[in-house]
Parts: structure tokens; C-alpha cells; sequence
């Protein structure tokens, strides 16, 4: 470092400094203050000036946030600690696992044993620390004020999710690294095989990957600093009950049991499942950082679609490998109509009015907006894209468990489904028109349609209990048509296979209603059209 | 000398707001701004502190929606096509953090490489940004060790490293000695002069005037005067300042100044008079020649312009919201 940065202050009566147009500075400013070396281009000769020659090109391609994160984090105390943790934890293992064993670790395979200590000292950094240090990093981006210097670059809203994802990849990598030897002395010991050690592996890593994406979703929800703290606490909770579901997962299922066909399938359909979770949670963190102005639901909308494709897949799949029951379409049917109930929310908050930017990007032809329009952004158009994408995957599972069920159940399956689009509709129906007139008022924060879901849901919990007290002065016994209202109660009695036909299309029409009232608010989010591209876009589109 | 920046095709104005409104809550904190900045130019936004400068330069700068109107640079909307528009622009705000970790060469290597420079360009705009700055001597110290001046260069130095047409740059001397002072105007008048387009916000108004080719004068959200220094001062009752020292008693000279209805004697020193006159030129030749001609012996003859300061306090009424 210079002992006189005074004299870096070489610029002359003009402002200007007495570099030339090159860079090359003139007189002896060169000789005493080097340029650093990442405003040099070094070109060395022979056969490590060519390595270096192409590692630079090969890391011009890098996302930029990784470069900086690199060289940021790499260095933070977090990362060293952590590393240093995890070698003495796994130094400590080994030497105490041989101690216990000894001396039949000569003779024994005790591989299968010492794999457990190893679990830990990989799981927990990978799913404990690296989520919450991918989190702080992108909310001190905005905490500390350089988020905005760094979306006024050129790099999208989903390059700088994808550079911070990358980076807790990198350090996932190297925690990886270092305890390969330890994995490589397990396999050695005998006692475990490759394929166990692998799955084990896999299974750690897309956890992490899931739970890192999390995170970073829960960094964009809020700039709030009351707000962040919440999304820190989220994200802990996420990360314990990912650490919980991932150690049941690894060390009874691949570990006890062994690894089969059965876990195998199992194994690939969490990493399908969890790489589509992964790409929703960072399309949804870039689109929480997108310009407002830009387009920021349809591809959200998109991946959702792809969800339910590769869920109902999944079911279909453990359906028909793994001996699957009408139990697993109703818990398949569970999920879906939970998750468009969620999904529906959540696109209740985005505005009803669209863009320039946006009505550019709208289909043009009768059929693509006939199709397509669902796609839009917008609360109205969110509505009907959820309760029918919901619906047609609910069909689709119902008849799955028809075939499942046979004769006897095939008809309770189709109860279960007309309570999950009822409910579907109803719900999500009733959450849009209490958002109308509130989101005048209040605004259109994502929180406001999930604060009306929530307690709409709990006073529907509630609604029959006071209704009945009031009415004959006790919560009743059995269940009758008043407990419709209450949700959890009616799809505990669906699953079990005891529910009435009548109720179920009482439960439908209501929600049928619900949603045609919605309609009645549509037409607007229908009515809009695709708009020419200025020509001043076009022409600099044209020049680039 | 600074590299040529990439192609300027576009021969409107390079910024360009137009009936620019932006409320919070109840509050309209930029009421219906309309102005425009020619290429090459440096324009200087004055408004007291809340008056609506740093909202309208964020708007501009992609960082914020207007609740109506327009901003464009160089012809593209800031508001609809804003990846279009950060590519032309530079921006220092106000306040700004820093990466922990973090050293000048990292810091601007990062954003040279988030703004899509590769390979020998990067390195060569690394080296003039940090000639240009006066960073070169700093390149490996921490971002957290600068000292406020340097930290602002270091933003500047950010702010350049693509080479942008356009520079926005808000309140970019507070906190900065008269030294750092002096070396940022300096490079803004350089920057100017290779066709760079600056608008600038300071509350240091004597500054502004020595830099600005043109100002506008924002008070409550609403942008009150526009142009020109002497455009604004001619549209202004002017006042000049002027003392004048005499030979022998100013009893005289007091008593012919009396006479004349726009004068305003404010103090008599000695055979000093100090007072003031409304009126430009012409009116002061009148008042030269009538003293003379009265008889008075005119030793000394000094005037003073209205400075911007004072165009600014006769047109600002010095309301916050």
C-alpha cells in the first residue's frame, strides 16, 4: 500500500490526470505507485503464463457477484471460522472414531459408523451456515446501501440472485472439499459403498441448495429493518426443519435401510422436485429486485405450472413404481390445492394496472390472448390462473386415485377433489374481493393478501363453534353441514374416506359462486392490449 | 486525456423531465418538473434540503417511479426501459455504502465487470479511472479506512468506470474539504469538456456557479426558475451592491443619492458609502453621471452583482414540507 496517497492526486490544472489515453501514466507517478495488478494486463510466456492467459478468459465469463463474493467472503471471518470448525470437527471425528474402534478397525468394516459423525460435520455448515450467510449477504446489500449502486448496473435482477446462489455454491464446494478425505478414509474402512456415499452426497447438497435459495427469497421480501429480522427468523426455522428432514432422510432411510430402488427414486424425485423449488424461490427473489415496471409475474407463473407438472409427475411415479395408495393422492391433492390457495395470495398483490413496459410484451393475436392472457401480471387474471390450474391438477389427481381405488373408492377421491377446488375457489375468492376495496386504502404489499388468508381461514376455523354454541349452547359432537366452514376439520373427515356426496357439491357450488362473483371484476385486466415499442427503443435496439 | 466515449447518435436533449410528479402519501414531493439538459452541459439542481431534488435525480437515475410524467435520457424512459438508460448513466448519491472486505482496485474491478467489461477494456478503464480520480496511490487500501474525500472519488471513480454519457450526481461536495472541493470541480469541468452531460445538486451555491453552465431552482417540488445564471438574474429585480468612496464629507454625495428612488443607502464609513441600486447597467450608468455631474468627487467606484445565493433567496421563500 502507498505511504503517500497524496501524491496519487496526480491530476493537473485541467482535472485531468497525466495519463494518457492508454492508461500509461507519464513521469515517475509509474514508479511509485504501480498500478494493482487487476488494472494490468499480465501477459506471461510459457506454459503457466498460458494457464493464467486462460484462467483470466475463462473468468471474464464468471457472474461478477461471484468474483466479488469471492474475494469478499473468502476472506470474512464467517468463512473462516466456519472452515476451521469443520476441519477440527472432522479431524476430531476420525481420530476419536478409529480410537473407539480400534483395533478392529483393522479387521471390521467400520465405514457404515464413522459416515454418521461425517454427516454432521458436512450438514451442518451446508444447510445451517451457508443459507443464513447467503441470506445477510444480500440483505446487507440493502441494509448497507449498495444494492442500489449495484441494480443500476448492467447486471438483471436474476444474474445478481444467481451470482449470490453461486457463491454459497462455491462455499459449499469448499466445505465439500475438505472433508473428502474424511468420506474417501470411510470408504476405505469398508463397510459403505459409493452409491450410499453419493446419495448421501446428493441429498446433503440439493437440501442446502433448496434451503440456500429460501433464504435468499426471504433477503428480497422486505427492506425493513424490523421486517429483515422476521425473514432472518424464517429462514432459521427453515433451516431447522431442513436439517431435521434431511438427517431423518440420510440417516434412516440411506444410511439404516440402505440405499434401493425404492430410495434411489426417491432420491431423484427430491432433486427434480428441489430443483424446481430452487428455480421459483430465485425467480421470485429476482423478481422482488426487478424494476416494478418490468414483467414480473408471468415467468413466475410459468415455473408454478412446471411445479405442478413435475408434482403430479412425482405422484404418478410413485404411484405406479412404488405401490402408491389412494392415501398418497389425497395428501398429492393436499399439496396442490395448499399450494394454489399460497400461490393465488400472493398473485393478489400484484397491481391490476400494467405497464407500457409490460402491455409491450402481451400477446397480439385472438388466440394467444385467449391463452395466454392468464399469464398476465395482474390480481384478476392471478385469480382465474390459479383456480384453474389448481383445479385441472386436483382432476388429474382424482382420477389417479380413481384408478388407484378401484370400484369401491374411486368415488370418494372425486369427493376429496370437488372439497379441494370448493375450498380452492372459495377461499381465494373471498381473499380477492375483501382485497379490492382494502388494497385502496392500504396498498398492495404482499402481506396484505396473506394477513386477509390467514384470518379468513382462522375465523372459518372458529365459525362453526360459535355458531353452534350460540345456537344450542355447546361446540356439538359430529360433524354436520355448518362445519363446512371449518377446513381442516372437513378435509381430515374427506381423507378418511366418510364424507357426504351432498356436502361435497354444496362445498363446490359455494366456491363456484365465489368465483363467478370474481368474474364480475375481470374484464379491465382482459381488456388490455399489446402496445407498439417506441422507436426510440427500437432504433437503439437497432444500434446495439 | 479521457477515452472517446461510444457513438452519440442521439442530438436531442441528453436528459429530459417532463411534468415529473412523485407523491408520498398526502405529500407531493416533485410537483410537475419540466426541464432539459443539452449534451456537453452541466446543470445544477439548488433546492433547500426536502425540496425535491434527490427524489427527481433517483426517478432519473432508474431508482425511483414517478406517481406521473416522464424521464428520459437521451429519448429513452427511465421508467419503462431503465436497463436501456443505466448503461448511459452514472450516478453518485448522497450516501452510499461500501463492501466490508473490500479494496478500492476490488471495488471498482467489481462494478467495471457488473457494468459488462472484459478483458483489456476493463483493465485499461480501471487505470484511467483511477488516474482520474487520484486513486492510483489507494488501490489496495481498505474502502472502510478512506477518508470521506477519497470515498467520494472512489464513488465518482464507480460512477465512470463504464464511461457514460450522462452524470447524475447528487450533493457530491458535502463533507468534502476546500481542497477536495476545488479537485472535484475541476474534474467536473473536465468531464463537461469531453462532452459528458452533468446534472449536479449542491447547497453549496458559489460552487454551483462556477461549474454550471446552467441551473434550476426547486422549491416544495415545484421548479421555480430555469437557465442560465444571467437568464435567471435578468428575469429578477436586480440589486447590485456598490460602494463608492469620496473625496472630503459624503454629506453630498449621501444627499444625491437620496434622490434617486431605488437606492437604498445601507451604511456610511468614513468617505465610504456602501448602498444598493435596482436596476442593471443602464441605471447605474445614470446614477455614475449624476453623481458627477452633482459635482462629487468619486475617488473609488466598486459594484457587486447579485451572486446566486442571492437569486436564490429572492426567488426560494425558504419552505420546507
Amino acid at each position: 500500500m502507498s505511504d503517500h496517497p497524496e501524491k496519487a492526486l496526480a491530476i493537473d490544472k485541467n482535472g485531468l490526470s497525466k495519463s494518457d489515453q492508454n492508461g500509461d501514466v507519464c513521469g515517475d507517478a509509474e514508479a511509485e505507485f504501480p498500478y494493482h495488478w487487476l488494472a494490468l494486463d499480465v501477459e506471461r510466456d510459457g506454459f503457466w503464463g498460458k494457464v493464467d492467459h486462460a484462467s483470466r478468459r475463462v473468468a471474464e465469463w464468471f457472474n461478477p457477484i461471484l468474483v466479488k463474493e469471492a474475494r469478499q467472503s473468502l476472506k470474512s471471518r464467517q468463512f473462516i471460522i466456519t472452515f476451521f470448525l469443520l476441519l477440527i470437527a472432522s479431524c476430531f471425528w476420525t481420530v476419536f472414531g478409529v480410537i473407539v474402534n480400534a483395533p478392529n478397525v483393522y479387521y471390521v468394516p467400520t465405514g457404515d459408523a464413522m459416515i454418521y459423525g461425517y454427516y454432521f460435520v458436512l450438514a451442518i455448515p451446508l444447510i445451517g451456515m451457508v443459507p443464513l450467510a447467503a441470506q445477510r449477504s444480500l440483505a446487507a446489500e440493502i441494509d448497507e446501501q449498495t444494492f442500489e449502486m449495484l441494480v443500476i448496473t448492467k447486471l438483471s435482477s436474476m444474474r445478481i440472485v444467481m451470482g449470490k446462489l453461486n457463491s454459497a455454491m462455491l462455499q459449499m464446494l469448499i466445505y465439500f472439499a475438505a472433508i473428502v478425505p474424511c468420506l474417501a478414509f470411510t470408504y476405505l474402512l469398508r463397510g459403505i459403498d459409493l452409491l450410499t456415499i453419493t446419495t448421501l452426497i446428493v441429498v446433503i447438497f440439493f437440501t442446502a441448495l433448496v434451503v440456500t435459495a429460501a433464504a435468499l427469497m426471504m433477503a428480497t421480501l422486505t427492506e425493513k429493518r424490523a421486517g429483515q429480522t422476521l425473514a432472518l427468523l424464517a429462514t432459521i426455522f427453515v433451516v431447522f426443519i431442513a436439517e431435521i428432514w434431511c438427517a431423518a432422510f440420510c440417516l434412516d432411510a440411506i444410511l439404516r435401510r440402505g440405499v434401493d430402488s425404492e430410495e434411489l427414486v426417491l432420491t431423484g424425485l427430491f432433486v427434480i422436485v428441489g430443483l424446481s423449488c430452487v428455480a421459483l424461490f430465485v425467480k421470485v427473489a429476482a423478481s422482488r429486485i426487478a424494476p416494478v415496471t418490468e414483467n414480473r409475474s408471468t415467468g413466475l407463473r410459468y415455473l408454478m405450472f412446471l411445479q405442478q407438472l413435475i408434482w403430479a409427475g412425482s405422484i404418478g411415479l410413485i404411484f405406479l413404481f412404488l405401490d402408491g395408495d389412494e392415501d398418497l393422492v389425497s395428501i398429492g391433492n393436499l399439496v396442490i390445492g395448499t399450494y394454489w390457495l399460497l400461490m393465488g395470495t400472493f398473485m393478489l398483490a400484484e397491481s391490476p394496472e400494467l405497464s407500457p413496459r409490460v402491455q409491450r410484451g402481451l400477446p397480439s393475436t385472438f388466440a394467444g390472448r385467449a391463452i395466454l392472457t392468464w399469464f398476465n401480471p395482474g390480481p384478476g387474471t392471478g385469480f382465474v390462473y390459479a383456480v384453474a390450474t389448481g383445479t385441472a391438477g386436483i382432476t388429474v389427481m382424482a382420477l389417479l386415485g380413481m384408478t388407484a381405488g378401484g370400484r369401491s373408492s374411486s368415488g370418494q377421491s372425486l369427493l376429496f377433489a370437488m372439497v379441494m377446488v370448493g375450498y380452492l375457489t372459495g377461499y381465494l375468492g373471498i381473499v380477492r374481493l375483501l382485497m379490492i376495496p382494502l388494497s385502496r386504502r392500504l396498498g398492495r404489499a404482499f402481506t396484505l393478501p396473506v394477513s386477509i388468508l390467514a384470518s379468513v381461514l382462522l375465523l372459518s376455523l372458529l365459525l362453526p363453534s360459535v355458531i353452534s354454541v350460540a345456537t344450542t349452547g355447546s361446540t356439538g359432537g359430529s360433524y354436520a353441514a355448518i362445519d363446512t366452514f371449518n377446513w381442516a376439520w372437513t378435509i381430515s373427515e374427506a381423507m378418511d374416506r366418510r364424507f357426504s356426496p351432498n356436502l361435497a357439491v354444496l362445498i363446490l357450488l359455494v366456491g363456484g359462486v365465489i368465483a363467478l362473483l370474481n368474474l364480475a371484476f375481470l374484464f379491465r385486466e382482459f381488456d388490455y392490449r399489446r402496445i407498439a415499442v417506441p422507436q426510440r427503443v427500437l432504433d437503439d435496439s437497432a444500434g446495439e | 486525456m479521457i477515452p472517446e466515449s461510444p457513438a452519440l447518435s442521439w442530438d436531442g436533449p441528453v436528459i429530459e423531465l417532463q411534468n415529473l410528479c412523485r407523491n408520498f402519501g398526502e405529500t407531493r414531493a416533485v410537483d410537475h418538473v419540466s426541464f432539459t439538459v443539452p449534451r456537453g452541459s452541466v446543470f445544477g439542481y439548488i433546492g433547500p434540503n426536502g425540496a425535491g431534488k434527490t427524489t427527481s435525480m433517483r426517478i432519473l437515475a432508474t431508482l425511483g417511479l414517478p406517481t406521473s410524467g416522464e424521464a428520459l435520457v437521451e429519448g429513452l424512459s427511465a421508467i419503462n426501459d431503465p436497463e436501456r438508460v443505466r448503461s448511459r448513466l452514472g450516478f453518485m448519491p448522497d450516501s452510499f455504502g461500501t463492501y466490508a472486505d473490500t479494496n478500492c482496485a476490488e471495488y471498482l474491478d467489481f462494478f467495471a465487470r457488473a457494468q459488462g467489461l472484459i478483458g483489456r477494456e476493463r483493465t485499461r478503464r480501471l487505470r484511467w479511472v483511477m488516474d482520474f480520480t487520484g486513486l492510483r496511490g489507494l488501490a489496495n487500501k481498505p474502502i472502510r479506512g478512506l477518508s470521506k474525500g477519497m470515498r467520494q472519488r472512489l464513488c465518482l471513480g464507480r460512477a465512470l468506470v463504464h464511461d457514460p454519457a450522462v452524470l447524475i450526481l447528487d450533493e457530491p461536495a458535502a463533507g468534502l474539504d476546500p481542497r477536495a472541493r476545488i479537485d472535484l470541480r475541476r474534474i467536473i469541468r473536465s468531464l463537461a469538456a469531453e462532452n459528458k452531460t452533468i446534472l449536479i445538486s449542491s447547497h453549496i451555491l458559489t460552487e454551483l456557479s462556477e461549474m454550471c453552465d446552467r441551473v434550476g431552482i426547486i422549491e416544495q417540488g415545484k421548479l421555480l426558475a430555469t437557465g442560465t445564471f444571467e437568464e435567471i438574474r435578468g428575469t429578477l429585480k436586480q440589486n447590485r451592491e456598490i460602494v463608492i468612496r469620496v473625496a472630503g464629507e459624503t454629506d453630498d454625495a449621501m444627499r444625491s443619492l437620496q434622490s434617486f428612488e431605488d437606492v437604498e443607502v445601507l451604511s456610511s464609513e468614513g468617505h465610504k458609502i456602501h448602498f444598493t441600486i435596482h436596476g442593471g447597467d443602464q441605471r447605474q450608468m445614470d446614477l455614475l453621471r449624476s453623481l458627477i455631474g452633482a459635482g462629487i468627487e468619486l475617488l473609488e467606484y466598486s459594484s457587486r452583482d447579485d451572486s446566486l445565493e442571492d437569486v436564490f433567496l429572492q426567488i426560494t421563500e425558504g419552505r420546507v414540507q
